[in-house]
């Protein structure tokens, strides 16, 4: 794509400005928190000098920085799959969840958790040594696995892209009646876990796990460079990408298998965060002006992660002992500014499109 | 809902009324004090009476030939009131104030709709009088399950369990029972009573688990009793756990030991759901010589912190108490790794309150240890205080190894 130099430059200012913002927010998501820990300190602990709390250390490495890490590749790797997802299905409400895998990890931590101290699943994955969060996230896996299994199955044999897409919804809803069933035979006290584990949050995540966490997103990333080309053309339409020389069925599968890993590990470990995976890719089109995923991949991963880790310092609620649900922070930051970037584009005669 | 705060004055006889136009007109005749002859009349009709002395949330007045029993806090933040009038089989029920209820007493063909309410049904000696039940494989007392399966007690669950399940209303209704006892939430959509009421099954609100005070949740046995007429059973139990809890406290107090810092709960994604100070929970702490950390918060639900913040605060905390289902201290530190950072742990000080729950998830604690505070308090005391009750053997709590 023939870009002239304006626009090219004015495309690298705004990545510049969003790199940036991702290296300050975070240091912020590293300084501000319920304990507060002077700005001096958190360097002498960053540079290894150590501090003069222990705990201050601890909560340094153990607490802030693994929550800065998850909420940067959880942003951004959401942010990713939302774009594929709308690119694919070429439909500006498509986002991670809609090919039914957020419900299925769903679906997989109910069972567990809503078994928890019985003879269930959750006693099953406690006897091969998984307990808690690194349980709930094999389930997750598992259930978002399946779904995907599901589609690809199905992939081979329809053509059109929206009879996929509402597969997929209706995998959505066949799982999530299943944990309407499961809550319906639950104990209170374990439908409030699971509750709490779907508002989302950042803070579940222990090292061992974000190892996980980083290395699937690191490879959905670098996967997705080689797919860039062929995402553009996917725009134009099924037809029109086909008689291209584009194996449709193939780049799917690809595209399928790239969202599953994002949005499944994600899903994983954080719960299902919303909105962040529909509005970014909105967002960056927007800013960007542009429809070729060179500029909007590395935009959305930027944008994805600034965003994500705003919700997060404000969800822990800086100096204040308590924490509000996170997923109801991504939508309430992020609704009015999509709102306003869609209505001042329409009003400049720019519809939302993708 | 159609119930309305009632005062007890409404229902007051006509025969009392001129009983007490007798007794004015005494006392200006003789000028000298004498009691209320109503009282005396009172006396005469119930040899046994309850009155609450912990407990906030109920209050029985006795008539002559019925009793009222008022429920005062149904749930969290209502100002709703509920009040039964009890009427003996057979008795011409009173002239009813708005929104009052028929009861008919004693009870025989009771249906309890929460778990609290079993382990006093032997206590009292009012087990056969028990028909339905609800969840019954979360069911610990062995009376209880005894009678389940002997099938003189059925289950009427609406097929799940928990709050959003219900109840099954045809199945209930075949029961045919006199009292049905349940809880309320004042979330329409999970309370039972409405529904209940709707359908014309004498249901009564029991509100036990509002009360903060340990002593005064198992005072509630009292608010059980006056439905079957076991005024006098009550009494004695509540008089003998009383006596046996005060004379623990009295014994921490006395040997004026150190107060070991404690925390509760478990972090779960992040958050951690502390115990309000003025919680249940907080308050058996005090009582049993420890140093809760959340003691001066002032709220009675739980509250939801930072993992961060709780780690700042308790770090250093000798003892932690009831963190979550976890069995072991590997299943612990499967939950999350950062557990291992705290000194309670690294001292294997930690003691959770699941030494007895079934296959199905029941535990205990929350069914007989509501009748038993000074069960609980022993295990406490045990565990900060061994010295004091060297003889007694943890019955709810266990440590985790």
């Amino acid at each position: 794509m023939i870009l002239s130099g304006h626009i090219n430059k004015r495309i690298a200012g705004v990545m510049v400005f969003l790199l940036f913002s991702l290296i300050i927010l975070f240091f912020l998501e590293l300084i501000l928190g319920s304990v507060s820990i002077p700005c001096p300190e958190i360097i002498r602990i960053l540079s290894g000098q150590g501090s003069s709390h222990d705990s201050w250390e601890i909560i340094v490495y153990n607490f802030r920085l693994p929550k800065a890490v998850v909420g940067l590749c959880a942003g951004a790797g959401l942010s990713i799959a939302g774009l594929f997802m709308q690119t694919l299905f070429r439909n500006p409400l498509a986002g991670p969840d809609v090919l039914g895998l957020s419900s299925g990890a769903a679906l997989g931590v109910a069972l567990v958790v809503l078994t928890a101290g019985t003879a269930g699943p959750s006693s099953i994955l406690a006897d091969l040594g998984f307990f808690g969060n690194f349980g709930i996230a094999i389930a997750a896996s598992l259930g978002s696995a399946l779904v995907l299994m599901m589609i690809l199955v199905l992939s081979k044999r329809v053509r059109s892209s929206m009879t996929l897409l509402i597969l997929g919804l209706m995998f959505g809803y066949t799982a999530n009646s299943f944990i309407s069933i499961l809550m319906h035979f639950t104990l209170a006290e374990r439908i409030q876990a699971y509750t709490i584990w779907s508002f989302g949050s950042f803070g579940g995540a222990t090292w061992d796990q974000i190892q996980i966490l980083v290395l699937f997103t690191m490879f959905a990333f670098v996967f997705s460079i080689f797919l860039i080309k062929d995402l553009n053309v996917l725009l134009l339409g099924d037809q029109y990408a086909e008689s291209m020389g584009l194996d449709l069925i193939r780049i799917r599968n690809k595209i399928f298998i790239i969202t599953a890993v994002l949005s499944g590990v994600v899903t994983a470990f954080c719960g299902p965060i919303g909105f962040i995976g529909i509005s970014v890719p909105h967002l960056c089109r927007a800013i960007f002006a542009t429809a070729n995923h060179g500029i909007l991949l590395p935009g959305c991963i930027l944008f994805g992660a600034c965003l994500a880790l705003i919700a997060d310092i404000i969800a822990s609620v800086p100096g204040y002992s308590i924490t509000l649900p996170l997923n109801a922070i991504t939508s309430l930051i992020g609704a009015p500014v999509v709102i306003w970037i869609i209505f001042s584009k329409s009003r400049a005669g720019m519809e939302v499109s993708v | 809902m159609k119930q309305k705060i009632i005062m007890t004055l409404n229902y007051t006889h006509p025969e009392q009324a001129s009983c007490n136009i007798l007794v004015h007109l005494l006392i200006i005749a003789f000028l000298i004090p004498i009691p209320v002859l109503g009282d005396d009349v009172k006396q005469n009709n119930y040899p046994d009476q309850v009155y609450p002395e912990y407990a906030t949330g109920f209050s029985v007045d006795y008539h002559e030939g019925y009793k009222v029993v008022t429920v005062k806090k149904p749930w969290r933040g209502s100002n709703e009131s509920f009040t039964y009038v009890l009427v003996k089989k057979g008795m011409k029920p009173p002239q009813l104030g708005i929104g009052e209820e028929i009861i008919t007493i004693p009870s025989e063909k009771f249906v309890s709709l929460s778990s609290t309410h079993f382990p006093y049904l032997p206590i009292l000696g009012i087990t056969s009088s028990l028909k339905g039940v609800i969840n019954k494989n979360t069911v610990y007392t062995p009376e209880v399950i005894s009678l389940i399966q002997d099938g003189k007690v059925i289950d009427v669950s609406g097929g799940g369990s928990g709050m959003t399940a219900g109840i099954n209303l045809e199945v209930l209704i075949d029961l045919n029972p006199d009292l049905v006892m349940t809880y309320a939430t004042g979330l329409p959509e999970y309370d039972a009573h409405p529904k209940l009421q709707e359908a014309g099954i004498p249901v009564v609100l029991n509100s036990e688990y509002m009360e903060e005070n340990p002593l005064g949740r198992a005072e509630w046995i009292k608010f059980m009793s006056v439905f079957f007429d076991r005024e006098r059973e009550a009494n004695a139990y509540f008089e003998k756990i009383k006596k046996e809890y005060l004379s623990h406290v009295d014994s921490v107090n006395s040997l004026n030991v150190t107060r070991p810092t404690v925390f509760l709960n478990n972090n779960w994604q992040g958050t951690w759901h502390m115990a309000g100070g003025n919680s249940y929970v907080a308050k058996l702490l005090k009582d049993a010589g420890a140093d809760y950390l959340w003691s001066d918060d002032t709220t009675t639900g739980s509250i939801p912190l930072d993992f961060e913040f709780v780690y700042e605060k308790a770090q250093h905390a000798d003892y932690w108490l009831n963190p979550g289902t976890a069995m072991t201290l590997k299943d612990l530190l499967g939950e999350d790794a950062r557990y291992s950072e705290f000194d309670a742990f690294k001292s294997k000080k930690i003691y959770n309150n699941n030494a007895r729950v079934n296959a199905e998830g029941g535990n205990d604690y929350w069914e007989s240890g509501v009748a038993h505070p000074e069960t609980i308090l022993k295990d406490l005391i045990k565990i900060f205080h061994p010295e004091i009750v060297s003889e007694h053997n943890f019955v709810y709590y266990r440590h985790m190894e």
